[in-house]
């Protein structure tokens, strides 16, 4: 140690002058605020601003100018023999010389940084703004940051070695350049698109394991190459470039990874539907690997999957259609937008059936029988899937005013719009879209549409909610506006369940569930959920209505609810099976199909999620996947 | 070749060392005795700075085997340089050190490291030790590195012509110096120079590098009892048992250099021609091709 040091001192002396320039940059940072123009900025903001660029700038500026004559340049002039005859190993020589480069390097900078560390909020609004992410791993972006710079240096002495050595090696310089960048842009490109997250672990990792084996490298050049350049390089080259494709290689093995995968990724289950016919449902949940949520088309006979997408972003991310024989799935990729594809469905596989069709952040909706419907701020578009086909385009009226969720699909073909009228702004038009022409269906005072949801049992009815206030809407009616529940919470309004002779609708409060039956004569009823109790069976019963119990063990409650009507002679029908966890009361979601029923929840008494199927007939509930 | 018991400070054992297709150095072999002088010559481009780097373990040859004080170079230069004072043929110190720092950086590095003397070498010589290395005369910095490289008392000098570059005065200096250390301390010198005179006066044994092969390696005098040069008389012809090096016509007349075997001296070899210098002898085995670059 005592000769590597006795190296850095020494390099740090030739590199002296490198303070004069930091201080320069130091002075200028200190008089920006009194350039033309910087007059009504903040005077400490504006030297903390400027002191940040500057130093980047040098930090660049540096680790080229350290890199390039790290090494390469001794060697050149012949003037290595200084350390090499000296008693100093080629490990004290080299590690010496970098661990001074790193020295100037930082130090240079932080002094230009000085009026950024002790003046203005510039650092801590750099950071503050870019997300909790950034304040909490800030230590981790500063290693990179340090490692990445280290890097430049290290590669800038590879560059400089090679031009100088003029060897063939150059060549494996070039390859190694070209490849390294042709993997490694192609794989943050897929990290950014669908693990953002992830990629600082990732990149901290490759960014480790290339500068090890580049500092390896630079060793292992003095250790066999010595005064020779041409071998030095070749050392150099060969075992730079090797870890450095290697540890690539690595990074997009692990992009591939994270991107595929099969149910084991799903680390919590939140979306289910089920296919009308056939053995398919589809699965959405937090994938462990992506930290985002993925959706997986799954074969409930064969207890197959298939990764649709690593990264979903809607609950209604898939469509079936009624033939059980194709699937629609909508989701999104950072660098491709909103991907629509259409799987083809057999009892035991299933396959890309067309390209994606590709669109950037516009509202879109699938429809069972394979339409798209695609608006975006001032145009309408309806597509056919499979094969893609264009059915027609509008532009939209200039009085349409596009918020919230405004875009539905129709059963009868239409496209609608809720939109918000640019000059009365409480008030609320409704368009339809037939392929062909926009027409006008209905107007009426009050606020923007917040969400929606085709009611199936009701035919030709939307239900949606504006304000607190949830309506239905008839498809075809010109006054169709019809209130089911006020004073509600939007945010439950999905959790809703529908008989059949009769629709049910509920709305959530803060502790108590609000439920109204319609058609008139409409019924609203209020029901007080209460708190689980230790080991009670207590049914809280709507007459005819619903029936749902809570059970306590092994120190974890849960709630098994479930909704079910009694028509003439007893007759049960389950509507809704949710094991509702008190410790993740969110975690259920439930899909029907003709004569079965598919919910997801946790396992009652262990931490396990499951999707579970019901029978309606036999009244079997059976376990299809069963996750953790 | 030496053919002597004596030990060996270094030696080298078929050597060669190639730069992609160039072949700088051809199966050497080359044996350093210990005490003494040893100086090799050879024209410029020959592999002379080639030797000196694979000697001391700077370079790894393409082929063959290197030792130094009995260790190999290149597996033992760090231990090896405790022990081997070098002044390289162009400065390689930093421009921007100055003697104080070296010094100082000197005895952190080495077991044996005589600032005293060294300090006292550079005050005889009139180098300021506070100035930076880029600054001093060429002069000055040469005596800077033979400080630098007494200093750790070394068992080899290797020295890779230390005159180049110098003024005659600045040349005959270094040289006095050098003859005054090695008289005190008798140890072991590597020297490569193209300053023949000051090689003759220095050198105990010489070799000649010429086209990565050596020509001779032997002590001097017995060189020098080897070569005479010969004036011809018109149609007069060499005997054919003398080995001729050269023959050429000069404005005086036909002249030949011979060479002959130590083993084989006639009679009356000593008085049929002229002694030699060392350099008409260098002249006479490598002077008549044109010079090349340096490696």
């Amino acid at each position: 140690m005592k000769n590597l040091w006795t190296v850095t001192r020494r390099e740090l002396n030739e590199w002296r002058p490198v303070l004069w320039v930091s201080a320069a940059l130091l002075l200028l940072a200190l008089a920006l605020p009194s350039m033309p123009g910087m007059a009504r900025y903040d005077p400490a903001d504006v030297r903390a601003s400027g002191s940040i660029l500057l130093g980047l700038l040098l930090a660049l500026g540096m680790a080229t100018a350290l890199g390039s004559s790290l090494l390469s340049r001794e060697i050149s002039e012949g003037r290595l023999g200084f350390y090499l005859a000296n008693p100093l190993t080629a490990a004290q020589i080299w590690f010496g010389k970098v661990l001074a480069g790193v020295l100037v390097l930082v130090g240079s900078v932080l002094v230009v940084q000085l009026p950024a560390l002790f003046g203005g909020n510039a650092w801590i609004e750099l950071v503050s703004d870019r997300g909790p992410a950034l304040v909490d791993n800030r230590w981790a972006y500063a290693g990179m940051l340090l490692l990445g710079f280290l890097l430049l240096l290290l590669l800038t002495h590879a560059l400089g070695l090679g031009l100088r050595s003029r060897s063939p090696w150059l060549a494996l310089d070039a390859l190694g350049l070209a490849t390294n960048i042709f993997l490694m842009s192609a794989a943050v490109a897929d990290y950014l698109n669908i693990a953002s997250e992830r990629l600082l672990t990732s990149l901290s990792i490759w960014l480790a394991a290339v500068t090890t084996g580049w500092l390896v490298a630079g060793w292992l050049q003095l250790r066999q190459g010595g005064a020779d350049i041409r071998r030095g390089h070749r050392w150099l080259a060969t075992v730079g470039w090797t870890i450095t494709v290697l540890a690539s290689l690595s990074f997009v093995g692990r992009s591939q990874w994270i991107q595929g995968g099969d149910v084991e990724v799903l680390d919590q289950l939140q979306f289910v539907s089920a296919s009308p016919s056939g053995p398919w449902i589809a699965i959405a949940g937090e994938n462990k690997r992506t930290g985002h949520h993925s959706g997986l088309l799954f074969n409930t006979e064969t207890r197959t999957s298939a990764l649709v997408s690593p990264s979903i972003v809607e609950e209604d991310w898939v469509v079936f259609a009624p033939s059980g024989g194709t699937a629609y799935t909508k989701t999104f990729e950072q660098a491709r937008g909103d991907v629509i594809e259409a799987w083809s469905l057999t009892d035991s596989a299933s396959q890309l059936a067309t390209p994606p069709l590709q669109y950037p952040l516009f509202p879109q909706l699938v429809a069972s029988d394979g339409r798209i419907g695609i608006g975006s701020e001032d145009r309408l578009e309806l597509f056919l899937a499979n094969p893609w086909r264009l059915l027609g385009s509008t532009r939209l009226p200039v009085s349409v005013q596009n918020t919230g969720t405004w875009l539905a699909m129709l059963p009868n073909g239409n496209l609608r719009i809720f939109s918000t009228d640019t000059q009365l702004r409480n008030t609320v038009r409704v368009w339809d879209f037939d392929g062909a022409k926009l027409t006008p269906r209905a107007g009426w005072q009050g606020r923007p549409i917040q969400g929606w949801e085709w009611l199936e049992d009701d035919g030709a009815a939307l239900r949606f909610v504006s304000g607190e206030t949830l309506y239905r809407l008839a498809v075809d009616d010109e006054v169709p506006v019809q209130p089911l529940l006020e004073q509600g919470d939007p945010r439950w309004f999905r959790y809703l369940a529908h008989l059949e002779n009769a629709r049910l609708t509920a709305m959530r409060e803060q502790d108590s569930t609000r439920i109204a039956v319609y058609p008139p004569p409409q019924e609203i009823r209020d029901r007080t959920v209460t708190q689980p109790t230790p080991r009670e069976q207590v049914p809280i019963t709507v007459p005819g209505l619903v029936i749902s119990f809570k059970e306590r063990r092994n120190g974890r409650s849960a709630l098994l609810s479930t909704l079910r009507t009694q028509e003439g002679g007893g007759t049960t029908l389950f509507y809704r099976v949710g094991l509702d966890s008190a410790d993740n009361p969110t975690a259920t979601e439930i899909a029907s199909a003709p004569g079965t029923l598919v919910a997801v929840g946790n396992d009652l008494f262990s931490s396990a999620e499951e999707i579970v199927k019901l029978d309606f007939d036999s009244g079997i509930l059976e376990t299809v996947l069963r996750i953790r | 070749m030496t053919g002597t018991n004596q030990p060996i400070a270094a030696c080298a054992k078929g050597v060669s060392v190639h730069y992609g297709a160039t072949l700088v150095l051809d199966a050497l072999d080359l044996q350093v005795p210990t005490g003494g002088v040893y100086g090799l010559l050879g024209r410029n481009g020959t592999g002379k700075s080639t030797l000196v780097r694979c000697l001391l373990g700077q370079e790894r040859p393409s082929r063959g085997h290197l030792e130094l004080l009995g260790l190999d170079s290149w597996r033992h230069r760090p231990a090896l340089m405790r022990r081997v004072g070098v002044v390289p043929e162009t400065p390689q110190v930093p421009p921007r050190a100055n003697a104080d720092e070296l010094l100082a950086m000197g005895s952190r590095l080495y077991p044996i490291w005589d600032v005293d003397e060294a300090k006292r070498r550079l005050r005889r010589f009139s180098v300021p030790s506070d100035v930076s290395f880029g600054r001093l005369s060429k002069g000055q910095q040469k005596q800077v590195e033979l400080a630098l490289a007494l200093a750790q008392r070394p068992e080899l000098l290797v020295l890779d012509d230390p005159s180049l570059g110098l003024d005659s005065v600045a040349r005959k200096v270094l040289y006095e110096e050098l003859l005054e250390h090695l008289a005190e301390s008798g140890v072991t010198v590597f020297l490569t120079s193209h300053d023949l005179d000051a090689v003759e006066r220095l050198v105990e044994t010489v070799a000649i590098l010429h086209r990565g092969k050596l020509l001779v390696e032997e002590p001097l005098e017995d060189l020098k009892r080897r070569f005479r040069r010969i004036s011809l008389r018109e149609g007069e012809a060499l005997d054919s048992a003398i080995p001729a090096v050269l023959q050429r016509t000069s404005p005086w007349g036909r002249e030949a250099v011979v060479a002959h075997n130590l083993q084989s001296i006639p009679e009356s070899f000593s008085h049929e021609g002229h002694a030699m210098s060392l350099e008409e002898i260098f002249e006479a085995l490598v002077g008549t091709e044109t010079a090349g670059g340096e490696s």
